[in-house]
């Protein structure tokens, strides 16, 4: 198996060894086969010699483990690429962006450490995937609800600190951690809001703590491994409401956008989609029903009636306008729900699975929630797809920010041995990515491959955020042992190697 | 039987019936690991994307649910599982860890009969 470029064969399998006087031999993974599973099998160079692959992989049981795993990577000067629950796929999985990494996977450590129904909040370690805290709560028959990016294997702190974006009552996710705890690069622990304090009753009630709010330096990051963190729940709402609005034209789209837009800035809207509707293949532009927008609303059910009703008024200043709803009250059937209704009931499932028919590189670009910047953004994006002959399909959510749209798409299929299929794949999203940044559109987040053009887009004041991040890095993680590369961060001695 | 007898009996109807007692343990641990790993894809239900592309492929040549299927092999399983195949990817030893392997290859091998009733109907309607 490949090592760190630099680092003597001595010195690896000695940080093995070390590995496994800490956590057992059973669970430090050298083995290509057992190595296989850390590999990104939806990367555009899967089985190509461009492939990133780790050297080793090492599962942790507790917290005690992590820091002494830490401690030993920094005296051998191993690399470390930290996962929770692993279940990435579409932005990197698994695998690491430095060649020969150790895999720091955290799925042992998978403990619900609490749930707080009263104050509708849990504790949890980084291997407690969304089904997990899910299945949890049903199992003591908590009157909790939970959001959960599709599919529900994914890690509720991993999901939460990639700041992914839910579909449900709570769909920012990342707005609902509450408190955190990390291993620092030197191994020592810390605990960041309220967790400050030693035995401290609010670290999960209150977000901000004293002083600097340092949170987000452990979000889509690599200053070092979270292994606790706080996450706000919801009571069960005794009504549900979801509703369809259809406009005829597809330009109906930015008229359904504006109208709708103060119903999700209010609050009145918990989540709100929307869909230019694109004739089928073949078809010419224009010819099939225009725009969609999908709306959700959670609470009593004569207030979501009267917001719900209070909608549809506004949204018929649009001609030829329909609408469309379902409702469920408490207690819910969630077996009779189909995959879109329980997503939205936050009810873990693996509906976007049917999406893995082809594996595929996931980027979305953000724009402000109006009609006309979104449709703008369509525009651009039409012609890029078209100068590699292909139709943009694409589609925008409110899930992570009542101010913004998130146009996701599924911008590069991957053909695993199809090297020129790939390369084109590839082309499309740097293109997208950099032409995207020019307008003004940044991304949310993106697969490993292309961290770097991401975070190239973040250039104001000649990169200013990078070389504040990298400052931050040199000092923490001199060593660069804390997943190099992540969003575009690379230590020191591998910038100057010219990474 | 004589009074000097009985222990030994006692003690060898025990150790006869130890290993089916293990055997059925392990089952039951099996029949858990697919529960925690396996129906929400491969169970019975709305959204059970793998039964529906099994019914396809199979078209009704064998069972598309794994749990009916008597042809399974356990070597297999215990390897498939470790792999990427379409649609399903690679399960890691942190995941389902090598005991759990076996115990899910024991309990989609067991011979029918044995322990593996119906799926638990809320796993399933989910």
């Amino acid at each position: 198996m490949p090592r760190p470029a630099g680092l003597s064969e001595t010195d690896f399998d000695g940080a093995l060894k070390a590995f496994a006087d800490v956590v057992g031999d059973e669970w430090v993974m050298s083995d290509a086969r057992d190595l296989d599973a850390y590999c990104d099998e939806f990367s555009p160079f899967r089985g190509e010699p461009e492939e990133i692959i780790p050297g080793g992989a090492v599962a942790p049981d507790d917290v005690r483990q992590v820091q002494e795993i830490v401690r030993i990577a920094n005296r051998f000067k191993v690399p470390l690429w930290m996962i929770s629950c692993g279940r990435n796929f579409g932005y990197g999985g698994p695998a690491p962006r430095l060649q020969g990494s150790v895999v720091l996977d955290l799925k042992r450590m998978n403990r619900v450490l609490e749930v707080n129904e009263e104050h509708a909040y849990a504790l949890v370690e980084p291997g407690v995937s969304s089904m997990d805290l899910y299945d949890y709560i049903q199992e003591k028959g908590l009157k909790l609800w939970m959001d959960g990016p599709s599919p529900g294997w994914g890690s509720v702190i991993g999901s939460s600190l990639e700041r992914a974006l839910g579909h449900g009552p709570l769909p920012e996710r990342w707005a609902q951690h509450c408190g955190l705890e990390a291993v620092l690069p030197d191994g020592s622990l810390i605990r960041t809001g309220m967790g400050a304090i030693p035995d401290s009753t609010t670290w999960q009630h209150y977000k901000w703590g004293y002083g600097p709010y340092i949170d987000g330096l452990f979000s889509q990051s690599n200053l070092g491994v979270v292994t606790k963190m706080g996450t706000w729940l919801a009571h069960e709402p005794p009504a549900t409401l979801f509703g369809t609005i259809m406009a005829p034209r597809q330009e109906d789209l930015i008229s359904l956008i504006d109208i709708v837009r103060p119903f999700r800035l209010s609050g009145v809207l918990t989540y709100a989609g929307f869909t230019r509707i694109d004739p089928p293949e073949g078809e010419e532009t224009g010819s099939a029903p225009g725009a969609r927008a999908a709306v959700s609303l959670y609470g009593v059910e004569k207030i979501i009636e009267a917001h719900w009703r209070h909608v549809r008024d506004a949204c018929s200043a649009i001609p030829g306008v329909v609408f469309s709803e379902e409702r469920f009250q408490a207690p819910y059937d969630t077996g009779a729900m189909n995959d879109v209704n329980k997503r939205r009931h936050a009810v873990m499932s693996m509906a976007e699975r049917k999406l893995w028919d082809h594996y595929f590189m996931y980027l979305s670009h953000l724009v402000p929630f109006d009609g006309k910047a979104a449709w703008k953004m369509l525009s651009v994006f039409d012609e890029i797809y078209a100068q590699f002959g292909l139709r943009f399909r694409g589609g925008f959510g409110t899930g992570n920010s009542p101010r913004a749209l998130m146009c996701s798409q599924r911008g590069g299929f991957v053909k695993r041995g199809d090297r020129e299929f790939n390369k084109k794949s590839m082309d499309l999203v740097r293109r997208v990515t950099l032409e995207g940044g020019k307008h003004g559109y940044g991304p949310y987040r993106i697969t490993t491959v292309f961290m770097d053009e991401a975070m190239e887009v973040m250039s104001f004041n000649d990169h200013a955020l990078r070389r504040f991040l990298e400052t931050v890095k040199d000092a923490l993680d001199p060593n660069g042992i804390i997943a190099a590369g992540k969003s575009g961060i690379w230590p020191k001695h591998l910038r100057e190697a010219g990474a | 039987m004589s009074r000097a007898f009985m222990p030994f009996a006692i003690l060898a109807g025990l150790l006869i019936g130890a290993p089916a007692a293990e055997a059925e343990t392990e089952i039951e641990r099996g029949r858990a690991v697919f529960e925690k790993w396996c129906v929400m894809c491969h169970g019975v239900g709305l959204g059970m994307g793998a039964t529906q592309i099994l019914e396809e492929k199979y078209q009704g040549s064998v069972p598309a649910l794994l749990e009916e299927r008597d042809d399974l092999d356990g070597e297999f399983i215990q390897s498939f599982i470790r792999d990427w195949n379409p649609g399903m990817p690679a399960f890691r030893k942190t995941e389902i860890s090598e005991a759990d392997a076996r115990a899910l290859a024991a309990y989609l091998t067991r011979k029918r009969g044995e322990s593996g009733s119906p799926q638990d109907s809320r796993k399933v309607a989910r």
